[in-house]
């Protein structure tokens, strides 16, 4: 597609004249892959005074808490309450102050079926824009969500590096950040971010297809020169493995979990610092990886309460593992309340020597990388799945790929899908596996497990690096 | 504030306070007494048109309601303690009081155990005064749970659930199409 930079500029309400140079050199560079979306930070200045008050509290608010409910939030719940059918029914129990742990919880699930109880009743839903889920749960989700929330994301991001020693707000537009994956089809697209002054963001799909020539991404990564790289372990394996020699001064690492020596090795073959995330849809970021102890995660926003809650909803001890529950948030069309992520984890609330007062979440089988082959032996990224499963009418899905490379997708569906529609998706997932493989679709009424993807082909990240 | 003891103080109201029509009770006196026994100024002339029935627009209902809220205010903690003359002000003229009275028949602020919590959580707060053992959080709770308007308010909005329902998956749908905002990171 042929990118007007005019379409970017729409997109960036606080959009200034300087900024176009940015816009230029990563959009229209000869080295540039193909674009095929437009996108923008859409802040206006309402916004971004919202953004700005969220990241002056982000520093000025951080707090420790353990399993009971911070006051803090009984402010937040109290204004909720006349505004969402479902916090007024679930905060009903005269006691709930006093009791929180007796309040009901919501999940995806709840997503799926009650959003209209949650969405407040006075929200205009005029600003509601929708971040495609990847669907790492299985369970697809279209997650509303509102440009001033996503807009909080970037002063987030910055808390992050700077927990890190990274000190990095620039004055003058350069490039702030290049988010990578290498997927079969994805959108990408290059903007401007007004929150960092005009900064340059890049997403971009290392997938062959995308590029003129090989030598371009590289040529193209160096000519951008962003300050952060971001995207998964497998799009950073998949970055080193194509020979990209740029090194960013700053990697970020998000969607999976990584162990110490993960990250380690990460961080030599970058030759930077290197920051993990742990973030959903639903949620926004809810951790930043510790500077002293990498593979836990303080939580990253002030204004959200976590908890660690057994398959009954109660409480478990600290320090013991739990289903892993949100209270809070900055979405106005997504007010959480015990809102279970899917995940699992333990939180530590005892102080930290890096000086953050807020506590530390432990991941527990978490998010681990599952990666597909191809009978050509090809790592196939299964994050193309759930892009393949939108177009149906999927309530909850789990793919395996046994040792011998065959696969079985058991899908629950909101209705039979046919033998027509049946046919066109074994079709669709099959070319993604280059058309050889032996593919199982079974429409079941219900899939026990809460993880998407099982593979019996290990990919060590680890073994794939030093390969 | 012990508003336990408010509460029964309520319950032991004579039934005739509240069968009254408009010849037997002028409640714009009742009203200038309760003022003047809190050390208030009385009603301006134009101010007291407002709980004469012949001279407002307002139902018997709501002065019934304005009655019961005299013969609250007339209880003795009220009396000893100074109390804002501004607040006490702003709750007699409070514009849902009329709502209110629409909405709840006066006599079950007397008998329903909800309704007789609601009336006296109601004049607490709007003195801003808090049930002994509660603090403004816990009082507001209690108060946003129990207020009969809230509670139609709510009722209405699930009725008008199917449109909202409705309004929100065309919003999911419309936007489906169209790009999402920037975000430097994935999920």
């Amino acid at each position: 597609m042929e990118v007007k930079l005019n379409e970017v500029i729409k997109r960036i309400p606080l959009f200034k004249e300087p900024w176009k140079k940015t816009l230029e050199k990563l959009g229209q560079s000869p080295y540039a892959p193909a674009w095929n979306s437009y996108c923008g930070d859409q802040i206006t200045d309402e916004y971004k005074a919202f953004v700005d008050e969220f990241e002056k509290n982000l520093y000025l608010k951080r707090f420790p808490f353990n399993t009971e409910l911070p006051d803090q939030f009984i402010g937040y719940l109290l204004a909720l309450k006349p505004r969402s059918l479902w916090f007024y029914e679930a905060l009903e129990n005269k006691n709930w102050i006093k009791e929180f742990h007796t309040v009901k919880t919501m999940d995806r699930g709840d997503l799926q079926k009650e959003l209209k109880k949650l969405i407040p009743f006075d929200e205009k839903l005029d600003d509601l824009i929708i971040n495609p889920t990847s669907g790492t749960t299985g369970q697809p989700v279209k997650v509303p969500n509102h440009p001033k929330a996503i807009g909080c994301y970037d002063p987030l991001i910055l808390f992050a590096l700077h927990q890190h020693g990274i000190y990095w707000r620039t004055q003058s537009p350069d490039t702030a950040a290049i988010q990578i994956c290498n997927q079969q089809n994805t959108i990408t697209y290059f903007t401007a971010h007004s929150f960092y002054n005009g900064s340059g963001f890049a997403k971009i799909n290392l997938n062959n297809r995308q590029w003129q020539r090989e030598s371009d991404r590289d040529k193209y990564l160096a000519e951008a020169d962003p300050y952060i790289l971001s995207g998964d372990p497998y799009s950073f394996y998949s970055y080193l493995n194509q020979g990209i020699h740029f090194h960013p001064k700053t990697l970020l690492s998000t969607s999976i979990s990584l162990s110490k020596i993960e990250i380690t090795k990460l961080m030599e073959e970058f030759q930077a610092p290197v920051i993990n995330i742990y973030s959903l849809n639903e949620t926004g970021p809810i951790g930043y990886s510790c500077p002293l102890e990498p593979d836990t995660f303080h939580i990253l926003p002030h204004d959200i309460f976590v908890e660690i809650l057994d398959d009954n909803n109660r409480s478990v001890e600290p320090g013991k593992i739990g289903n892993i529950h949100i209270t809070g948030g900055r979405n106005p069309y997504l007010p959480l309340l015990r809102y279970k992520t899917g995940d699992q984890g333990w939180m530590d609330y005892s102080s930290c020597d890096c000086g953050d007062k807020m506590p530390k979440l432990h991941l527990y089988n978490a998010r681990k990388m599952v990666i597909f082959k191809n009978l050509k032996g090809q790592w196939i990224n299964p994050v193309d799945v759930p892009r393949i499963l939108k177009d149906y009418p999927i309530i909850k899905f789990h793919m395996t790929q046994d040792s011998n490379l065959d696969c079985e997708l058991s899908i629950k569906t909101q209705y039979p899908l046919g033998n027509a529609a049946s046919e066109i998706l074994y079709k669709k997932l099959t070319s993604l596996f280059d058309d050889k493989i032996n593919l199982t679709i079974l429409e079941k009424e219900e899939i026990e497990s809460n993880q998407p993807f099982e593979s019996e082909i290990d990919f060590t990240f680890l073994a794939e690096l030093a390969y | 504030m012990r508003y336990a003891s408010l509460c029964p103080e309520i319950y032991f109201t004579k039934p005739y306070f509240l069968g009254f029509d408009e010849d037997s009770v002028h409640t714009s006196a009742l009203v200038n007494d309760r003022l003047l026994s809190l050390g208030a100024h009385v009603l301006t002339q134009e101010e007291s048109r407002r709980f004469n029935l012949a001279n407002s627009k307002e139902s018997i209902a709501y002065l019934k309601l304005m009655a019961l809220l005299s013969y609250l205010l007339g209880y003795k903690w009220f009396i000893q303690h100074q109390i804002s003359f501004s607040k006490l002000k702003k709750l007699i003229f409070k514009t849902d009081l009329e709502k209110l009275s629409r909405e709840v028949e006066a006599s079950c602020f007397v008998k329903d155990n909800d309704r007789r919590e609601e009336i006296c959580r109601m004049i607490l707060l709007h003195l801003d005064l808090y049930p002994q053992g509660e603090d403004e959080n816990l009082a507001k709770d209690r108060m946003l749970t129990l207020d009969s308007l809230e509670q139609a308010r709510i009722i209405t909005k699930s009725l008008e659930a199917q449109e909202r329902a409705r309004e929100i998956r065309e919003a999911l749908e419309r936007k489906r199409a169209a790009e999402a905002a920037s975000k430097m990171m994935r999920e």
